[in-house]
């Protein structure tokens, strides 16, 4: 029994896995930089499909079979070529405004999409198969604590800094100096490559990727995990693809009703997370948590202001 | 180069839909700044609707009547509830919302309609709900089923089918019609308004909610007409396809340049014929990258879309 | 007295030549000039809408000028992109106040060291022992600065949560983080009160006796700009309407109509030190 439950986690905790590494490197987009990618699964995708057709086609090649080197250069190759891909995308696209940088990482998700179906050396529309298993939950769960551990160092440090100080105000910004262009391209590259890493781990673990990986239903759901999350923290990106990955997961078990459905009550939480809580579930719990100190400073501002 | 111009005028039917899609996303950007993902979900229950309705031997006017309004005040009364909750709360979480409201829409018809495409006459899946309707749905063959146009013109070799010519000339009307609205009557001017300047429109007296709530409306009543008029011309409906659909109207509408309604049909067309050029060539394959391809290259050349004008950031 | 005595060893560091720009087919700024020196202290003022804010904009940066030019002493900064103009030396606080919202006090002073920290980026992502001194360092620099306008106690407030009249100070905490050679000061004193702007003077003349610095002042309180000025340019519908000492300016025809004609309550608001109230 026991057993099998555990085997039954593993798909579960390494999709979790994949999503939270995912998810991390949009909050560095989507939360540190304020920019809304609508793509991210796209560079997913490239990070992927590079990393399986490198231990496919080229480590034979060059006669590497150590499979912890090659596991390892395979991340490697999946974050470069996430982070190649989201050059090409960023260096024209950043100096559109808001709302179509959306849309130009949406279209590029499309065009990435379309392309993979087309090559047939990655197996076209029915998918990349015969990847060696490389990676599993172990690595999957050691990339995630690495990345989560260098993002929280990474945001104290200048860039970060920057990042966070254009979100908020790219003028002002601006106006102290900050190469505003220079701070998004590096978070949206950034953040691009972790996406790239997530890519490379999934296609060892699953030994199987296809292009709907690319496709705009998977970079909604890795939005869907940063904001629901809360997207100005990392721990709150962690927390919405355990969320997003947890209650299909849970919703299987309940009753025929409830599971046939799962998608429309997925759905309807998305809806009222947005509603009540519109800055995440994270800050739900930090608001509860800090309800008594908040009251107390804000009527200390109050009568400062008042005074004023 | 026949076939070029063949290939031209294959894509005006197919871009008409999506121009007709991409009015209602224009249009609610352009007074909210919000990108309503579920529109492209209004226009697959606009198109499920009227098949339902008129498969009830409902005769198609009626039908159609009946779906906008229906629809229409669906949307409003979703706006009512989802959006404006929201106002002020960012950019982000209308935006998340809609995308939630979407996957309910899809999820919820694909529950209780079934998954599989349907046609004319539709009929109602098995279960509780066939036995309820069963007794209500006339017989087929009794039905009158409406058609577009089935003739040719035929001039040498360019052919045109009616239907395409009529799809077209919906789409151009209706556009119109709605550039006119806009301009020459009260409600249509509050909207103009409350795009170009929200505070000021507000001081003026332009009745804010009322005006979201029918921006909405003929946002949602327009995707119904587009949801007949594609559901008759592929005699199919299918839950997904507010989806794909609904993504490359949004495209057009950002290609011809958001808020502005000539633009959005004109979007709709280029990404009609682009996608009909690649069908002709061979390439359909890509045919469905091919929208956001033109898209980001014209969004790199005029970032304001086709007819849009540039805005001044206010320091 | 003091400003005069200033003056004699000040050289001028901000030169704005001609600068003309049109929206549309508005002119809102018409062949501006005006210079900075060291040492000293500018005004700028001019009723609402005059396009006090549109000149800061020309010379920080945010909007190109249609014609005329801006230097830093010898180095042309028009038209250059707004990082490079800070980077250059000319730093800025808006009338709008622009915090970062989601950041601490402490945050905000250290955003102006960020690009300066550049090349060490990869060292303190390692958290490698040489970076940790410096971190320190500016650290260290932060909250002096924070504590010159006397934000110290502040220091992990979340910046919007400030009361007005500090988010102002923050503003120019922030900008004098830059170690700017002219500073531009948008309204600095809107919304104080009497208290809180003598503050705001001694600290701006501080500012100016420590660093050397040339200071761009715009300000609608016309007893607080004739304290502190040494030198005023009034602009009125785009146009330079007169420069001067504040003396001169209080006796210049053309300026008292500018404001009584434009908008009287304007000047009423100003303790009857301004230009129309000096006349009586």
């Amino acid at each position: 029994m026991m057993e099998q439950l555990l085997e039954y986690s593993i798909l579960p905790l390494t999709l979790f896995g994949i999503t939270a590494i995912q998810a991390l490197g949009l909050q560095l987009i989507l939360g540190g930089a304020g920019l809304l990618s609508l793509g991210h699964a796209a560079f997913y995708a490239v990070g992927g499909y590079s990393a399986a057709a490198f231990t496919v086609y080229a480590a034979p090649y060059l006669g590497l079979s150590q499979p912890l080197l090659l596991m390892l250069i395979s991340l490697l190759v999946g974050a470069g070529s996430a982070l190649l891909a989201g050059l090409i995308v960023a260096v024209p696209c950043l100096r559109l405004q808001g709302d179509y940088l959306a849309m130009a990482t949406l279209g590029f998700a499309e065009i990435i999409g379309t392309a993979l179906k087309n090559i047939d050396a990655v197996g076209g529309t029915r998918g990349f198969t015969g990847i060696p298993k490389l990676s599993s939950l172990p690595w999957v769960f050691s990339v995630l604590a690495l990345v989560w551990w260098a993002l929280a160092r990474f945001n104290r440090t200048g860039l970060g800094l920057a990042i966070r100080a254009t979100r908020d105000d790219e003028i002002a910004a601006r106006s102290l100096g900050i190469n505003t262009y220079a701070t998004k391209l590096s978070a949206f590259l950034l953040g691009s490559a972790i996406a790239g890493l997530a890519g490379a781990l999934y296609v060892h673990a699953l030994q199987f990727i296809s292009p709907d990986e690319a496709d705009f239903s998977r970079s909604v759901v890795i939005v869907l995990a940063v904001v629901i999350g809360g997207m100005t923290s990392l721990f709150g990106s962690v927390l919405g693809a355990l969320i997003l990955v947890a209650v299909p997961e849970v919703l299987r078990f309940a009753p025929d009703v409830i599971r046939e459905q799962r998608m429309i009550y997925f759905a309807l939480i998305v809806i009222f997370v947005m509603l009540f809580s519109p800055k995440g579930l994270q800050s739900l719990v930090l608001r509860l948590a800090r309800r008594h100190q908040k009251n107390e400073s804000s009527s200390l501002g109050r009568k400062l202001g008042g005074a004023g | 180069m026949f076939d070029l111009i063949q290939y031209l005028v294959d894509g005006l039917a197919v871009g008409s839909v999506y121009a007709l899609i991409a009015l209602g996303y224009s249009m609610v950007f352009g007074v909210l700044q919000l990108v309503n993902f579920a529109h492209g979900e209004l226009f697959m229950v606009g198109a499920y609707f009227v098949m339902y309705a008129i498969s009830l031997g409902l005769p198609w006017p009626v039908a159609l009547g009946l779906g906008m309004c229906f629809v229409g005040l669906f949307a409003v009364a979703m706006e009512r509830l989802c959006y404006k909750p929201l106002r002020g709360a960012g950019k982000l979480a209308p935006l998340i919302t809609a995308v939630g409201l979407s996957l309910l829409l899809q999820n919820l018809v694909q529950a209780i309609l079934g998954p599989n495409p349907q046609s004319y006459p539709a009929r109602v899946p098995e279960g509780k709900l066939s036995q309820f309707f069963g007794q209500y749905l006339p017989d087929p063959s009794q039905l009158q089923i409406p058609h577009l146009p089935d003739g040719l013109f035929d001039w040498n070799d360019l052919v045109i089918r009616h239907r395409d010519l009529m799809i077209f000339t919906i789409a151009v009307f209706v556009t119109l019609g709605l550039e006119l609205f806009l301009r020459k009557t009260r409600p249509g001017r509050g909207i103009r308004a409350l795009a170009l300047q929200p505070n000021a429109a507000k001081l003026v007296g332009v009745p804010f909610d009322f005006t979201i709530s029918m921006t909405f409306f003929i946002g949602a009543a327009l995707a119904v007409v587009a949801g007949l008029l594609q559901g008759m011309a592929d005699n199919q409906v299918t839950p997904y396809m507010g989806i794909s659909s609904g993504l490359k109207a949004f495209a057009a509408a950002v290609l011809g340049g958001i808020g502005v309604i000539p633009g959005a049909l004109l979007g709709g067309l280029v990404l009609g014929i682009a996608e009909r050029l690649l069908v002709g060539y061979d390439l359909s394959t890509y045919k469905d990258g091919a929208a956001f391809f033109i898209l980001i290259i014209v969004l790199l050349l005029r970032p304001q879309g086709l007819l849009g004008k540039a805005r001044m950031v206010k320091v | 007295m003091f400003s005069s005595q200033l003056s004699e060893q000040s050289k001028i560091l901000l030169r704005a030549d001609n600068l003309t720009i049109r929206f549309g087919g508005l002119v809102a700024v018409a062949n501006f000039s005006l210079t900075v020196p060291s040492n000293q202290i500018v005004g700028l003022i001019g009723p609402n809408g005059a396009g006090k804010t549109t000149v800061f904009n020309l010379m920080t940066g945010v909007y190109a000028p249609n014609v005329g030019s801006v230097f830093l002493e010898d180095v042309e900064l028009t038209a250059r992109g707004a990082h490079v103009i800070s980077r250059a030396g000319v730093a800025r606080t808006f009338q709008n106040i622009r915090l970062f919202a989601g950041m601490s006090v402490l945050d905000n002073v250290l955003a102006a060291l960020s690009w300066q920290r550049r090349g060490t980026n990869l060292a303190s992502l390692l958290a490698l022992p040489t970076i940790k001194t410096r971190e320190y360092e500016m650290m260290q620099h932060a909250l002096e600065m924070l504590s010159f306008v006397g934000l110290a106690d502040y220091a992990d407030w979340e910046a919007t949560s400030l009361p007005y009249g500090l988010q102002r100070k923050l503003e120019i905490a922030r900008a004098l983080m830059t170690r700017p050679r002219v500073l531009l000061l948008d309204e600095p004193a809107a919304g104080m009160n009497p208290t809180e702007k003598d503050e705001l003077a001694g600290l701006v003349r501080e500012i100016v006796r420590q660093h050397g610095l040339g200071v761009l002042l715009i300000e609608h309180d016309m007893k607080f700009v004739m304290n502190l000025c040494a030198q005023l340019t009034v602009l009125d519908h785009g146009e330079v309407i007169a420069v001067g000492t504040p003396a001169e300016i209080q006796k210049n025809p053309k300026v008292i109509e500018a404001y009584l004609g434009a908008d009287s309550a304007q000047v009423s608001g100003a303790d009857g030190s301004s230009p129309g109230g000096a006349q009586r």
